[in-house]
C-alpha cells in the first residue's frame, strides 16, 4: 500500500498537433492518486461493524443466547429427553447404542445441518488452500454452497434409511418394545448391567396411564400430562416444532415478500397498484379467521400450519421491502447498471434487493417471535399436529388442572414467553444495529 | 500491460473524424407534472463526430442530464421522450427494442455519474461490479474478465489493482471511485462515453486529474465522448465543440475555440461575463438577471427573453431558430451579429476604480 506504484501506460500520447484547445498532455493524471488513504484490507466488513454494535446492546445479546439455547434444545432433544439408553451393556448380549439406533430420520437431518453449520469455517479452510473455483463466488459462500451440497446428499441418503421406530425383543411369541428402565430396575443382581441414560428418561410421546397428573418429581421434572406423558420432554421437543413452524412460515412469508415487494417496489406504476391492493386485501383480513379456515379446510397437519402461517404474515414483509426498493431504485447504481445494458430481473435481484436485505433481517427476526405466538395460539386451541408435542397444546391441556397443577400451565407459558421475547430481543439488537446512522 | 486494450483501436492519437456517429434530431423529451407538461428537453439537435468531444454546458435545470438520459433511453417515470431522433450510426435508438436498446448501452454508449459516491453499489465488490458490463455483453471466460477489469483498472490509475477487486466501494475515495466508475463504462470500448457532469461532486485537484484521465483515454482509445457540465473552465480545456443549452434547448453551438472567442448569444456572453476574470480589480462579479424560466410555463418567443437585455417585441412574439452565423458556429438569437458585436451592450464592462475615487475624495 505504497504510493510509488503506479500503473505505467506505454502509450507515448505526444502532443496533439492541431488547433484543438486541449493543453498539451502530461503524463502525470496518477501522480495524486496515491495520496488516498488506502485503509483497504485492516478495516471492517458491514458484518463486522454490525456485529460490533450488536454485541454493545447487552439486552439483544441474552436474546441472541435465549435463541441460541432454544435452538440447541431443539437440534439435541432426543439426547437430553429419551426413553432409551445412550449406550447399554448387559452380560449376555454385549454392548448396544439403543438411543443411537433410534435417532429418526429427522433427528438425523437435524443433526447433520447442525454438524454442517458448525463445520463451515473448517470448509472454508480447506477449500481456501485448494484451487477451485465456483464462478467468481466469494470464499465463503463457496464453502456455503459446499457444506449445503453436502447437507442435501446426506439428507437424501437418510431418506432412504429406514426408519427404526423402537426397539424391540422377542418375548415368547411375541416382540415386544424393550423398556430398558423398566429392565435396569428389575434386573437380577447378579445380572451385570451398564447404561447411561438421557437426562429425562422419557420420550415425549410415551404414555403412561397410570401416572397421569403427576406431580413434578426426580423423575419427571415437570410433572405428567393428561396422558401421563412427561412434561418436560414434551417441553423440550416443543422447542422443535417451535422454532420449525417459526423459521419454515417466516421463511415462506419472506419469500413472498420479497417478491411481491421487490416486484412492486422496481415496476411501480400499476404493477404497484394491483400488487399493493392485493397487499391491503391481505392486511385488512383478520389472520387468525384465515388461519382457522385453511386448517380446517386441510386438517390440522403441521405443513398445512405452516405454510398457512406464511401465506398470511407476508404483507409486513412486501412492504418494508417494496419501501427500500422504492428509495434503492432511485439511487445512481441502479441508473448506472441500467446505463451499463442490466436487464431489469438481475438489476432487481442483485442491486435493489440486497440492499433492503439488513431491515428484512429484522422483520424476520420479529416475524419468528409472531409465528411462535401464532402457533401456540392455534394449538392451544386445539389446532395442531397431534404428532408433534407443542407448547400450545401443552397449555391447553394443563389448563384441566390448573389448581391442582399450576407448574404444568406455568411452564409452558415462561417456554412460548421467553421464545417470543428471546426473537424480539435479538430483533430490536438487530434494528438498533443495522441503522445506517451506527458510528464506527 | 495497457497495451493489449490499446492495440485494437483505430489510430488513437486521430483527430476527431469528419464522420458523424451520434446524430440527434429534435429530441423532446416531457415530464408530466401536477401542474403540466414541463417540456424539458424541447428540439434538441446536434451531432457528435468520430473521436470528438462535445460539451454540453448550461446552468442546473436546463436539460443537459435529461438529454443524455435520453439519448440512451434511461429517462423513468413521469418523462417521457416524445419526439425526434437519436441516430446512432445510422439506426434510430428511439425506435429500437427494448432489448436492442440494451445491448447499446454500456456496449457501444455507455455513461458516467455525477456522484461517484452513489454511483457505486455499496453491497458489492467493485471487482464484481466492474466485471458485470463485460459479462453482460460478452461472452468471455472468467479469467479473461478479470484480466480486463484489472488491465482497466491499472489503466484508470488505480494502484494494486489486482489486490483491490476484492474491495468494496467504501474502501475508496470520491476521486478513486470516480476512477472505478470510469473503468467500468469502459469495460466494454464504447464508441460513445457520456460523461454526466463527471467532476461536480468531486474537489478541484482530483477534477483536474480525472479530467485529464478522461481526455488520454480518450484519444487512445478514439471513442467520442460526450461531456455534460456547468462549468465552462472545465468546457475550454477538454472539449472541441460546445453546445450551450438554456430552457430544454440549444441556443448556440460551435467549436470551442470560436464559442471562447466570439460568443453570439447573449446568454452565453452572460455566462462568460459572470465568470470571476484575472484581470479586473475591483469589480463586482456580473451576474444573469433573473432565473431559468418554469419549464411548465416555458415564455412565449425566444425562451431567453425575459432575461435578455437585448430582448424587444419580436423577441417576445418569434422563437428564433439555429441559424450558421460564423462557419461551424450556430446560434438562435435574432439579435446575433456574425463578428459577435451587439447593437447594445446593457452590461458594458464598467471598471469601478475604487482607488481612484479615494483619491478624488482627498
Amino acid at each position: 500500500m505504497t504510493d510509488d506504484i503506479q500503473p505505467s501506460i506505454n502509450s507515448p500520447a505526444p502532443v496533439p498537433a492541431d488547433g484543438s484547445l486541449m493543453p498539451p498532455e502530461n503524463e502525470t493524471d496518477q501522480d495524486l492518486s496515491g495520496g488516498v488513504p488506502q485503509s483497504g484490507r485492516k478495516s471492517m466488513n458491514y458484518w463486522q461493524l454490525v456485529w460490533r454494535q450488536f454485541r454493545k446492546n447487552r439486552l439483544a445479546v441474552f436474546g441472541m443466547l435465549l435463541v441460541m439455547t432454544f435452538i440447541g434444545l431443539a437440534i439435541f432433544a432426543p439426547f437430553i429427553s429419551n426413553k432409551y439408553p445412550y449406550f447399554w451393556y448387559a452380560e449376555d448380549e454385549g454392548l448396544s447404542f439403543p438411543l443411537l439406533r433410534a435417532l429418526s430420520n429427522q433427528d438425523l437431518m437435524l443433526l447433520l445441518g447442525f454438524a454442517m453449520a458448525v463445520l463451515l469455517p473448517v470448509t472454508k479452510r480447506l477449500l481456501d488452500k485448494s484451487e477451485w473455483r465456483f464462478w467468481n463466488m466469494n470464499r465463503f459462500r463457496r464453502a456455503l454452497l459446499v457444506n449445503l451440497l453436502i447437507f442435501l446428499v446426506g439428507a437424501g441418503l437418510i431418506s432412504l434409511k429406514p426408519e427404526v421406530h423402537r426397539i424391540t425383543k422377542q418375548v415368547g411369541p411375541i416382540r415386544m418394545e424393550r423398556d430398558f428402565r423398566f429392565e435396569l430396575e428389575r434386573a437380577a443382581d447378579d445380572k451385570d448391567i451398564v447404561a447411561l441414560f438421557a437426562p429425562v428418561r422419557y420420550s415425549p410421546s410415551d404414555i403412561y396411564v397410570g401416572e397421569r397428573f403427576e406431580e413434578p418429581s426426580l423423575t419427571h421434572p415437570l410433572g405428567t400430562d393428561i396422558l401421563g406423558r412427561s412434561g418436560m420432554s414434551r417441553i423440550i421437543y416443543g422447542t422443535r416444532l417451535a422454532l420449525f413452524v417459526g423459521f419454515i412460515s417466516v421463511g415462506i412469508s419472506t419469500m413472498i415478500g420479497l417478491l411481491i415487494g421487490g416486484l412492486s417496489g422496481y415496476f411501480s406504476g400499476w404493477v404497484d397498484l394491483v400488487l399493493q391492493r392485493l397487499v391491503e386485501i391481505f392486511t385488512a383480513f383478520p389472520a387468525i379467521f384465515l388461519l382457522l379456515t385453511i386448517i380446517a379446510l386441510w386438517g390440522p397437519k403441521l405443513a398445512v400450519i405452516m405454510v398457512a402461517i406464511g401465506l398470511t404474515s407476508w404483507t409486513g414483509t412486501a412492504r418494508l421491502i417494496r419501501a427500500n426498493v422504492l428509495q434503492v431504485r432511485t439511487l445512481d447504481y441502479v441508473t448506472a447498471a441500467r446505463a451499463m445494458g442490466a436487464r431489469t430481473l438481475p438489476i432487481i435481484f442483485k442491486h435493489a434487493l440486497p440492499n433492503s436485505i439488513a431491515p428484512v433481517l429484522v422483520s424476520v427476526s420479529f416475524g419468528i417471535a409472531a409465528a411462535v405466538f401464532i402457533e401456540s395460539t392455534l394449538s392451544f386451541l386445539g389446532l395442531s399436529d397431534p404428532d408433534y408435542p407443542s407448547w400450545g397444546m401443552l397449555l391447553n391441556q394443563a389448563r384441566t388442572v390448573s389448581v391442582e397443577q399450576p407448574v404444568l400451565l406455568v411452564i409452558p407459558g415462561m417456554a412460548i414467553f421467553l421464545a417470543v421475547l428471546a426473537y424480539n430481543l435479538m430483533g430490536e439488537g438487530l434494528r438498533d444495529a443495522l441503522d445506517p446512522r451506527m458510528k464506527k | 500491460m495497457s497495451s493489449e486494450l490499446l492495440t485494437t483501436a483505430v489510430d488513437p492519437l486521430a483527430e476527431p473524424g469528419e464522420k458523424t456517429i451520434l446524430d440527434v434530431r429534435n429530441l423532446q423529451t416531457v415530464f408530466k407534472t401536477d401542474d403540466g407538461l414541463a417540456r424539458a428537453v424541447d428540439g434538441v439537435s446536434f451531432d457528435l463526430r468520430e473521436r470528438e468531444t462535445l460539451a454540453i454546458v448550461g446552468e442546473s435545470g436546463c436539460g443537459k442530464s435529461v438529454t443524455a438520459f435520453s439519448i440512451l433511453r434511461l429517462v423513468g417515470n413521469p418523462g417521457k421522450v416524445v419526439g425526434g431522433s437519436v441516430e446512432f450510426r445510422g439506426t434510430d435508438l428511439l425506435k429500437l427494442k427494448e432489448s436492442e436498446m440494451r445491448r447499446i448501452r454500456g456496449k457501444h454508449i455507455s455513461m458516467i455519474f455525477q456522484e461517484p459516491m452513489t454511483s457505486l453499489n455499496p453491497v458489492f465488490t467493485i471487482g464484481r461490479q466492474i466485471m458485470e458490463p463485460l459479462e453482460v455483453h460478452e461472452k468471455l471466460s472468467e479469467e479473461a474478465i478479470e484480466r480486463r477489469a484489472v488491465e482497466m483498472l491499472k489503466l484508470v490509475g488505480i494502484p494494486e489493482a489486482e489486490n483491490r477487486l476484492g474491495d468494496y466501494p467504501h474502501q475508496f475515495s470520491g476521486g478513486m471511485r470516480q476512477r472505478v466508475m470510469i473503468a467500468m463504462s469502459l469495460m466494454c470500448r464504447p464508441d460513445i462515453l457520456i460523461a454526466d457532469e463527471p467532476t461536480t461532486a468531486l474537489d478541484v485537484t482530483i477534477q483536474a486529474q480525472i479530467l485529464r484521465l478522461l481526455r488520454r483515454l480518450q484519444r487512445e482509445m478514439g471513442m467520442s465522448v460526450i461531456l455534460i457540465t456547468h462549468d465552462l473552465g472545465v468546457v475550454a480545456e477538454n472539449s472541441h465543440r460546445v453546445a450551450v443549452m438554456y430552457a430544454g434547448r440549444i441556443v448556440e453551438q460551435a467549436t470551442a475555440a470560436d464559442l471562447f472567442k466570439v460568443p453570439l448569444h447573449p446568454y452565453t456572453i452572460g455566462l462568460f461575463e459572470s465568470l470571476p476574470s484575472m484581470h479586473g480589480k475591483g469589480e463586482r462579479l456580473r451576474t444573469i438577471p433573473g432565473s431559468v424560466p418554469n419549464p411548465v410555463m416555458m415564455p412565449s418567443g425566444c425562451p431567453f427573453h425575459p432575461r435578455c437585455p437585448l430582448a424587444d417585441q419580436y423577441c417576445v412574439q418569434n422563437t428564433p431558430e439555429l441559424v450558421e452565423l460564423r462557419p461551424e458556429h450556430w446560434v438562435s438569437c435574432w439579435k446575433a451579429k456574425r463578428d459577435g458585436t451587439m447593437p447594445v451592450r446593457r452590461s458594458q464592462p464598467q471598471v469601478v476604480d475604487l482607488s481612484v475615487d479615494v483619491k478624488e475624495q482627498a
